[in-house]
C-alpha cells in the first residue's frame, strides 16, 4: 500500500451528483495526472458530509479543508493553491478546522460545527463502495463481537432494549421491544425488513445514509436478523434512490465475497441473505403493512392490524421492520455497549437524532446531535439562522405529517417526550423553516396538495377527507372562503384523525390543527384580502 | 364465549368478528364494505364502535370478538361521526335520490304524457332496491349534506357487454375487487391509481375482456351502489319474487333463482341472499337466460307453408295439417331430431308418442355424431363435480372454461391455488390458465402422437419431452389423479383415436374422468330413448327412404334436406333456409316444468315460473293435440301424467355406429401454411339457437365465424382488430375478420362456427393468411 501526501475526498451523492461531481471528478483525475501528482495525491469518493445546496464540495485532507460549489474554473484554482503551493485557496468558498466556516460572524455555527456522530460517523470519511476502507475504519466490529464471544440472540436483544434506542421512523416505538415480539412469535422462517422508503418530502436522511455507509445498515441487518431469528431480509428502498440502491447492492455483493453474508457467517451456524427491492413511489408504502404489501407484488395497502407484522407479517410468516436510522445506530450499540449509547441523549429518548434542516436557513443540509437538543440551537447555531437575516416566523417539524411550531416553542427540546408535551412529533425528522415572508396558508396548501395525492384509496375518511381539505383550502387561498371553512377543515382532520385506517390519514390533524391554531391570522387575511 | 353490546349480554363462538356477532343476534350497525363472504377491508369506516378498554375507535368488521368484551355500537359520539363519514361519501357520490324533498313521490311521477317522452326525477342509478348507501342513509337520517360536494367525471363505461359502470356512484369499499380476486378467484379488476383519483378497472386500462373478465356477474351482485348495474335489469325495477329454478344452458344444471316482475322473468341470480349473492354462475346462467326467454325472435304462433308462402295459421288449424302429414306417411318413413334441451318429461313425451303412435325408431339428435358417442362413452368412470375435492392431481384436457362451467372452473382453481398441481393441456387460454402448474400446447398438428407419447411415457420412461416427463412423473406420484375433459376435443378430426388414447391412460394410472358437455340434458335423453346415430339418419335422408322430418327444438342441417315436409316444433323459429312445411312454438325453460338428468343419472327438477309468449305450449300438450288429432291410442301426454314414468334411476345406452376410416391428412403447419387453424363448435347453443348469434353482449366475447389470433402475431402481420383476412389451406379458402385475443397463443388461429360441419378439413388445419385487400 502506498502512502500519499495528501487525499481528495469527493462526496457523491445524488446533489452533488445533480451539481455535477462526476464531471468535476473527471476533471480533478484529469489534472492530477497533468500535473504528475498521481503518485503523491489520492482521490476517494466518500458520502455526504451532510452539507447540501453548496454545489460539488471536496475535502482536502489532512488539511481537513472543505471546499464547497467546486466548479471546472476555481478547481484549477484549488489545485494550483492548495494541493500544489500548500495554501488554501482563499478565493474558493470553504471552511477548515475542525470543520467551522471561515466567515468569523457565524463563531461556532454552521452545519460543519462539531457534532456528535453515531449514525453518521463514517460518512464522507470512507469510500462507500469500498469494504476495505470500511473494515480499516472499523466496519462490521458489531458482527465480530457478537459471533467471537458468542453473544446469543436474546443477550442482544437485551443489549438493544436496554439502550433505550427507539424507531427513528417517527412512531418512536423501543427497538429491542419490537425485536423481542419477533423473537417470541411463533414460526421457523422469519423476516427482517429495513424500512428505506424515504417517501417524507424534506426528508432524505436516509438516503444520505445509505450513500455515505451502506455497509453499516448492511452490519445493522446481521445483527438485526440474527436477534430476531430471520435468515432473510429485506431492503425496501424508494425507487427514485438510484446511487443508494447501487451502493448498497454493491455492498451486499461485498459482504457475499467477505463471508459476511450468506451461508454460515464467519463459519459460524447462521446464515443470513440480503435482497434489495425497489419502492414504486408511494408514500403510504412507507407504512410498514403497506410496505410488507408492496413486498410482496401487491398493491401496497396498509393492513389491518392485529395481528401485527411481528406475528404475521411478510407472506403471514413473522417479520420486523426497521427504519435504516434505527438500524444504523445497532452496530456501535453492539460494539460499544448499551451503557455507552445511554450516555447521549435524555433519559428517555437516548442516542443521537439525525435531522434535516431545510428551508430559509443559511446552511440547509443534514445533522446529528443529541436527542434533546433545543430546536433554537438547531436552526441558529447549526442551521446558522435565517436566510438574509430575516425574523423566524414557523418551523414545520417531523415532515409533511409534522407541526406547525410558532416563535414561542422555539425552545423545545428536540426529543419524544418534550415533543409530545407540545403537542408536536419527531417524525422523520425533518426541519422546515420559515421566515417572516412565508405564507402558511401557502405551505399547508403544499402539504394537503401532497396527502390529497398519496392517500392510498383504502379508506374512505381519509380518501375523501384528503380531497375535501384542498377543496377547502383551495377556497381559502382564492378569497372564496368564510371562517366557518377554516373550523370546518380542523373538524376534517379530527374526523380523519378518530377514523381513518392508518397512521397516513390520521397524522393529518398536526399540521392542519398546528397552523389554524397558531397562524389563524394568515388565514383570515387570504379569505379578508380578496373579500374587500 | 359473552359478550355485552349495548348492554346486552350475548353469546358467540370464538374468533369471529364484532360485526358477525352483532349480526348474528340482529344488532345493526351500519356497513358498506363489509360482506359477508369476504375478508375484512376496514375501508369504509362506518362500523366504527367503541370497546372498553381499547382506545379509538376500532371499527366491527375488522375487530374479533374477545371474552367479557364490552361493546357500544349506538352512543351519540359514534352516530354523530357515522354522520360525518357518511357525508363525506355522500359529497362525492350523485346523491340526489337520497336527500331530496321529493323523493316519496318521485317514482311515481317520473313518467310523464307529453307531445314527447319525457322522464322526469333524476336518472343516475338503476334504483332497484339494491343501495345498500341508501339504507345507511335512512337509518343515519341524513337530509343535508354540509361538505361542498363535487362531481368527479369519470365516463360512464357502457361500451362492454352485459353490465354497465358508472364509477361516479363508486365509494370504493372494492367489494367488486375482492369477490372478483377471493370469490372468483380471477382478479380481473383492481384498485388502480391512488386517493380521490382511485378508480376500478382492469390493470393498465385494458377492456374487461382483454383482461380475463368472465362476466359472472359476482361484481354486480355485491356493489353496494348502482355504480355496477347489469344493462339488462337497469331500469327493471325491484322484483316482485324470487323463484328457486336451475340454469338449462349445460349440463351441470346449476341452481339459480328467477327474478321476477309482473310475470315477467327480469333476471337471474346465484342462490342465496339476492343482494349478496357471489359468483357462482357463469355468464349464460347470470345474464343469458333472460335475454333468451324474453327474446323477441320468439316463436309465438304456428306458422304453416301454404303455396304462396309463410302464414300464421290457428292452433286448431296446424293440428290438422300436422295430423294430415303424419297420418299420410309410414312409420318407417319418419325421422325425429330431439334437442338434447328438452326435459325428461318432453323426451319421454316424445318417446310415446314416435314410438308408440307414428311407430318410428328413426330418432336422434343433431349432436349424436361418432365422435360425441366415443366422448361420452367415457362417461362410465366419470365423477361427479364435488369429487374433485378429493383429487391431488388435475390433468384438463381441451377445456375451455371461458364463459362455461363456473363451478368446475371454480374448483379447479380453487384447488389449484391450495397447491394441487394442474395440468392444462390444449391451445386455449381460459380463466383456469394462471392457476394453471404448466399449461401444456399439444404438438401441433400432431396431437395424437402427444397422447400417444403420455402413455409411451406412462408404461416406460422414455425420452419424451420435459413437459410430459412433468406431467406423467405428477400423475404417479398422486394416488387420486383427475382428468377433466373439454367437448373441444369432439370437434377434431383425430378424436375418436385421441379418445381411446386417453381411455388407455385413464387405465393406466387409475385416473378418474369428469366430462364436461355444453348440453343440459343428453344424458337423459340417451338414457330414455334408443337413439340412432346422426350418420346413420343423414344416410336414410340421402337415400330418401325419409319422407317426414319431425325436428325438436333442434338444428340439424345448413340446407333443406331431400325429404317432402318438416315439421318444426320449438321455442324459436325455424331457420329460413329449412323451408318448414309447419312450425309449431313451444314452450322453454322457464315456462314448463320438468327435470334434467346429470353425468351419474341423478335427477333435478325445475318449475314453471311464467307462462309462454303469445300461442306457444308446451311440447307435451303439442303431442296431445296431434294424437288427438289422429286419434290411434289414449294416452296422456301431459306434465303430471308423464312425470310418473320416469323411471328413478336413468343409465345411458349409446347408439352403434359405423366407424368409417379417416379421409383427411394430417399434417403439421409447414412453411407454405405455417399457421395451425383450431375450429371449434360453440358450445354456447340452446334448442335451435346459437347464444353468440341471438345476444348482442354474447356474440361480443363468443364470436362466431371470425379468426381469433394473438396480438404477438398480429403486430408481427401488422393486422388489426376488425380487418378482414384471407384464409387458405390446401384445399379451402374464405375471407373472415379479425379478433385479436390473448387466448389463443402464438402460430394458431381460433375460429368459433355453429355449423354443423367445420370448413377447413381436416381440424385443426395447416392455415396461411394474408389481408384480404393487399
Amino acid at each position: 500500500m502506498s502512502i500519499y501526501r495528501a487525499h481528495i475526498l469527493l462526496p457523491i451523492d445524488e446533489g452533488t451528483i445533480q451539481s455535477g461531481a462526476i464531471e468535476i471528478k473527471k476533471e480533478l483525475e484529469k489534472r492530477i495526472e497533468e500535473e504528475n501528482l498521481k503518485e503523491e495525491i489520492k482521490i476517494l469518493e466518500t458520502g455526504t458530509i451532510g452539507v447540501i445546496g453548496k454545489g460539488v464540495m471536496i475535502v482536502v485532507y489532512p488539511d481537513k479543508v472543505t471546499y464547497y460549489n467546486v466548479t471546472k474554473t476555481n478547481l484549477n484554482n484549488i489545485i494550483q493553491e492548495h494541493i500544489i503551493k500548500g495554501r488554501i485557496a482563499e478565493e474558493v468558498e470553504h471552511s477548515y478546522e475542525g470543520h467551522k466556516p471561515v466567515e468569523k460572524e457565524y463563531k461556532n455555527v454552521g452545519l460543519t460545527r462539531e457534532q456528535q456522530r453515531i449514525v453518521l460517523d463514517k460518512c464522507w470519511k470512507i469510500d462507500p463502495e469500498s469494504i476495505d476502507d470500511v473494515l480499516a475504519y472499523g466496519g462490521y466490529r458489531g458482527v465480530e463481537k457478537i459471533f467471537s464471544e458468542s453473544i446469543s440472540p436474546e443477550a442482544v436483544i437485551e443489549e438493544i432494549k436496554n439502550s433505550g434506542l427507539r424507531g427513528r421512523g417517527g412512531a418512536g416505538f423501543p427497538t429491542g421491544l419490537k425485536w423481542s415480539f419477533t423473537r417470541a412469535a411463533k414460526g421457523e422462517e422469519k423476516f427482517m425488513i429495513c424500512n428505506a422508503d424515504e417517501g417524507e418530502p424534506g426528508t432524505f436522511k436516509d438516503r444520505l445514509i445509505m450513500e455515505g455507509d451502506p455497509h453499516k445498515l448492511i452490519e445493522a441487518m446481521i445483527i438485526a436478523g440474527y436477534a430476531v431469528g430471520a435468515n432473510k431480509g429485506y431492503i425496501y428502498i424508494r425507487g427514485e434512490y438510484e446511487l443508494s440502491i447501487k451502493r448498497i447492492q454493491k455492498a451486499i455483493d461485498q459482504a457475499l465475497e467477505y463471508n459476511l453474508l450468506g451461508k454460515n457467517i464467519l463459519e459460524t451456524n447462521f446464515s443470513f441473505y440480503l435482497e434489495i427491492k425497489k419502492g414504486a413511489g408511494a408514500y403510504v408504502c412507507g407504512e410498514e403493512t403497506a410496505l410488507i404489501d408492496s413486498l410482496e407484488g401487491k398493491r401496497g395497502y396498509p393492513r389491518i392490524k392485529p395481528p401485527f407484522p411481528a406475528n404475521k407479517g411478510l407472506w403471514q410468516k413473522p417479520t420486523c421492520v426497521n427504519n435504516v436510522e434505527t438500524l444504523a445506530n445497532i452496530p456501535e450499540i453492539i460494539y460499544k455497549g448499551s451503557n455507552w449509547f445511554k450516555k447521549f441523549g435524555t433519559e428517555k429518548s437516548t442516542g443521537t437524532k439525525v435531522f434535516t434542516i431545510l428551508g430559509h436557513v443559511e446552511y440547509p443540509g443534514l445533522i446529528e446531535v443529541e436527542m434533546g437538543t433545543p430546536l433554537r440551537e438547531i436552526i441558529f447555531s447549526y442551521g446558522g439562522g435565517i436566510k438574509g437575516g430575516k425574523r423566524f416566523k414557523a418551523a414545520l417539524v417531523g415532515g409533511s405529517a409534522g407541526v406547525f411550531l410558532p416563535e414561542r416553542l422555539l425552545d423545545v427540546k428536540m426529543d419524544f417526550e418534550s415533543l409530545d408535551e407540545s403537542k408536536a412529533v419527531l417524525g422523520s425528522g425533518a426541519i422546515l423553516v420559515m421566515d417572516e415572508d412565508t405564507d402558511i396558508v401557502d405551505m399547508l396548501f403544499s402539504i394537503l396538495k401532497f396527502f390529497a395525492h398519496e392517500s392510498c384509496g383504502q379508506c374512505s375518511v381519509c380518501r375523501i377527507g384528503t380531497h375535501q381539505l384542498l377543496n377547502l383550502i383551495y377556497g381559502i387561498r382564492r378569497g372564496q372562503a368564510q371562517e366557518k371553512d377554516i373550523d370546518q377543515m380542523v373538524k376534517i382532520a379530527e374526523t380523519m384523525f378518530d377514523m381513518s385506517l392508518c397512521p397516513l390519514g390520521q397524522s393529518l390533524i398536526m399540521p392542519v390543527k398546528s397552523a389554524v391554531e397558531n397562524f389563524r391570522q394568515d388565514f383570515l387575511n387570504k379569505i379578508q384580502n380578496k373579500n374587500n | 364465549m359473552k359478550v355485552t353490546i349495548d348492554n346486552q349480554e350475548i353469546y358467540v363462538k370464538e374468533g369471529i368478528t364484532i360485526l358477525d356477532a352483532a349480526q348474528e343476534h340482529n344488532i345493526y350497525i351500519p356497513h358498506l364494505c363489509s360482506h359477508l363472504e369476504l375478508s375484512p377491508y376496514g375501508g369504509c369506516r362506518l362500523c366504527i364502535i367503541e370497546v372498553e378498554g381499547m382506545k379509538g375507535y376500532p371499527t366491527a368488521c375488522t375487530t374479533k370478538v374477545e371474552d367479557k368484551m364490552v361493546i357500544r355500537t349506538h352512543t351519540k359520539t359514534l352516530q354523530q361521526m357515522r354522520r360525518e363519514i357518511l357525508q363525506l361519501i355522500l359529497s362525492e357520490h350523485p346523491s340526489a335520490c337520497l336527500i331530496c324533498d321529493e323523493q316519496e313521490e318521485c317514482s311515481s311521477f317520473q313518467q310523464t304524457i307529453r307531445k314527447v317522452g319525457a322522464t322526469t326525477g333524476c336518472r343516475w342509478c338503476p334504483k332497484d332496491g339494491d343501495c345498500e348507501l341508501q339504507k345507511v342513509v335512512d337509518y343515519l337520517e341524513i337530509d343535508k349534506i354540509t361538505f361542498p360536494v363535487y362531481y368527479r367525471q369519470l365516463p360512464i363505461e357502457n361500451h362492454e357487454p352485459f353490465y354497465d359502470r358508472d364509477y361516479n356512484l363508486c365509494i370504493y369499499c372494492a367489494r367488486c375487487v375482492r369477490i372478483c380476486e377471493e370469490h372468483r378467484k380471477s382478479s380481473v379488476i383492481s384498485l388502480r391509481q391512488r386517493g380521490r383519483f382511485s378508480t376500478i378497472g382492469p390493470a393498465f386500462n385494458m377492456s374487461h375482456i382483454d383482461a380475463g373478465c368472465e362476466f359472472c356477474g359476482a361484481c354486480v351482485s355485491v356493489c353496494p351502489t348502482g355504480a355496477l348495474s347489469e344493462k339488462g335489469r337497469k331500469w327493471g325495477g325491484i322484483p316482485d319474487s324470487y323463484n328457486a329454478s336451475i340454469c338449462p344452458l349445460c349440463d351441470l344444471n346449476c341452481d339459480i333463482q328467477v327474478l321476477m316482475k309482473k310475470g315477467k322473468v327480469i333476471g337471474t341470480l346465484p342462490p342465496g341472499d339476492p343482494h349478496q349473492s357471489g359468483g357462482e354462475l357463469c355468464v349464460k346462467g347470470r345474464f343469458c337466460l333472460t335475454h333468451i326467454i324474453n327474446s323477441p325472435d320468439r316463436l309465438k304462433e304456428p306458422e304453416y307453408l301454404f303455396d304462396e308462402g309463410i302464414g300464421i295459421v290457428s292452433w286448431d288449424e296446424a293440428v290438422k295439417q300436422a295430423g294430415k302429414m303424419l297420418k299420410d306417411v309410414n312409420g318407417k318413413r319418419v325421422a325425429v331430431y330431439l334437442s338434447p334441451n328438452l326435459t325428461l318429461e318432453e323426451i319421454l313425451a316424445a318417446k310415446l308418442f314416435f314410438k308408440d303412435i307414428i311407430n318410428t325408431s328413426n330418432i336422434t339428435s343433431s349432436i349424436l355424431n361418432s365422435n360425441l358417442i366415443s366422448y361420452i362413452s367415457l362417461s362410465e368412470e366419470s365423477i361427479s363435480l364435488k369429487e374433485i375435492e378429493k383429487s391431488d392431481c388435475i390433468i384438463s384436457v381441451f377445456l375451455n372454461g371461458n364463459y362455461n362451467y363456473a363451478p368446475l372452473t371454480l374448483s379447479i382453481k380453487q384447488k389449484a391455488e391450495k397447491g394441487t398441481p394442474y395440468f392444462q393441456i390444449g391451445w386455449i387460454k381460459d380463466t383456469t390458465s394462471r392457476y394453471a402448474y404448466q399449461q401444456i400446447i399439444p404438438f401441433p398438428g400432431r396431437e395424437k402422437t402427444f397422447f400417444n407419447k403420455i402413455a409411451q411415457s406412462i408404461e416406460n420412461a422414455d425420452n419424451s419431452s420435459p413437459e410430459i416427463k412433468e406431467l406423467v412423473k405428477k400423475i404417479k406420484i398422486s394416488s387420486n389423479p383427475i382428468f377433466i375433459l373439454g367437448p373441444d376435443i369432439m370437434g377434431l378430426t383425430e378424436a375418436d383415436g385421441i379418445l381411446k388414447i386417453i381411455k388407455k391412460i385413464i387405465t393406466l394410472t387409475g385416473s378418474k374422468i369428469f366430462l364436461t358437455n355444453p348440453y343440459s340434458n343428453l344424458i337423459g335423453l340417451l338414457s330414455l330413448i334408443d337413439t340412432k346415430s346422426n350418420e346413420e339418419i343423414n344416410e336414410l335422408i340421402s337415400q330418401k327412404k325419409i319422407d317426414l322430418l319431425y325436428i325438436i327444438g333442434d338444428n340439424p342441417f345448413q340446407k333443406r334436406p331431400p325429404v317432402n315436409s318438416i315439421i318444426c316444433q320449438s321455442p324459436f323459429p325455424a331457420p329460413d333456409y329449412l323451408n318448414a312445411d309447419l312450425a309449431l312454438p313451444s314452450a322453454m325453460w322457464g315456462e314448463i316444468s320438468g327435470s334434467f338428468a346429470d353425468i351419474k343419472g341423478n335427477i333435478k327438477k325445475f318449475k314453471a315460473v311464467t307462462n309462454p309468449p303469445g300461442k306457444a305450449i308446451q311440447n307435451n300438450e303439442i303431442f296431445d293435440r296431434i294424437n288427438k288429432e289422429i286419434g290411434k291410442k289414449d294416452i296422456k301426454f301431459t306434465y303430471k301424467g308423464i312425470s310418473k314414468l320416469i323411471p328413478k334411476k336413468l343409465e345411458m345406452r349409446f347408439p352403434f355406429v359405423k366407424r368409417k376410416p379417416l379421409k383427411a391428412k394430417i399434417s403439421p403447419p409447414n412453411t407454405s401454411f405455417p399457421l395451425l387453424l383450431i375450429q371449434e363448435k360453440n358450445p354456447h347453443i340452446f334448442y335451435n339457437i346459437s347464444l353468440s348469434n341471438n345476444i348482442r353482449d354474447m356474440r361480443e366475447i363468443v364470436t362466431e365465424d371470425a379468426i381469433i389470433m394473438n396480438p404477438t402475431d398480429a403486430l408481427k402481420m401488422e393486422i388489426q382488430n376488425g380487418d378482414s383476412i384471407f384464409v387458405k389451406s390446401d384445399i379451402y379458402e374464405k375471407i373472415y375478420p379479425i379478433i385479436v385475443r390473448k387466448i389463443i397463443p402464438q402460430n394458431f388461429l381460433l375460429l368459433i362456427t355453429s355449423s354443423r360441419t367445420f370448413d377447413f378439413n381436416p381440424n385443426p388445419c395447416p392455415v396461411h393468411i394474408r389481408r384480404n385487400n393487399v
